[in-house]
């Protein structure tokens, strides 16, 4: 998977370090992980506390 | 999201510990890492993309997130050789525990929800119901099983920032950042690992 994320990057950036990838894997893995595994509920936000509407919601 | 601040600090936390030590921040291999990715993309469709989650039937949103919860601590338990992921995992175990129990959604408390979203219209929220698109579920302690594992805790001190939270979700952003910790820490020939400059 990281080798298939290496091609990716390298694709996009040109040459890129076996390195970077694997640090930039290491922190994309663990941010997935506690979106995942954490259900915090997250209210306020610039401007004031807002809506329901932006509970939970990316898009 | 808000854990994603356990991730900043520790990957800060473990450089700058290297950086003091003079080491270089190694790098572990993650056993598996394609399972958290497995796991939790469809729960991101489900439950943060409001134009798929419409769409979603409650009960299968349910099954995608304690599918989902399971992988996740099936990799937590391969990883448990690396420090912070037993914590890690015991976290995630307990947030699964509460939210199996209860039907499928982390129950949070009616009051908890009134101190994180203040301002919300009446009506929009509902004892009993699901709290929006989200995972969580609106429970009052009374019927609320294991209630000290829910998002009982909440920090609403701030009026741009408000949380509810649970034991779990500590232990989670503990675990992450513990390991990050680590990766600034002393690299042994007996690790497995890269390490990094």
């Amino acid at each position: 998977m990281m080798q298939q994320l290496q091609k990716t990057l390298t694709a996009i950036f040109g040459r890129v370090d076996r390195r970077v990838v694997q640090i930039f894997f290491l922190i994309l893995t663990l941010s997935l992980l506690v979106i995942g595994g954490a259900a915090p509920e997250v209210g306020g936000g610039p401007g004031g506390p807002g809506p329901l509407s932006l509970i939970g919601n990316l898009f | 999201m808000i854990l994603l601040l356990a991730v900043v600090a520790g990957l800060f936390a473990g450089l700058a510990r290297g950086w003091f030590r003079g080491q270089h921040l190694k790098y572990p291999e993650i056993e598996e890492g394609w399972l958290v990715f497995i796991a939790v993309i469809p729960q991101l469709l489900v439950f943060n993309t409001r134009t798929i989650s419409h769409w979603i039937p409650l009960q299968l949103s349910i099954g995608i997130l304690i599918v989902s919860q399971v992988m996740l601590i099936w990799f937590a338990w391969l990883n448990r050789s690396q420090q912070g992921f037993w914590i890690l995992g015991i976290g995630l175990s307990l947030n699964f525990l509460v939210i199996v129990v209860n039907g499928g959604l982390m129950p949070i408390r009616p009051d908890a929800v009134m101190k994180v979203y203040p301002t919300a219209p009446l009506g929009v929220w509902q004892i009993g119901e699901r709290l929006g698109s989200g995972k969580d579920i609106v429970l009052p302690i009374q019927q609320t099983r294991l209630w000290f594992l829910s998002d009982y805790f909440v920090f609403a001190k701030s009026s741009w920032f408000r949380v509810a939270f649970s034991i779990g979700d500590i232990l989670i952003g503990l675990g992450t950042f513990i390991y990050l910790w680590s990766l600034g820490g002393q690299s042994t020939k007996t690790e497995k690992g890269l390490v990094i400059s």
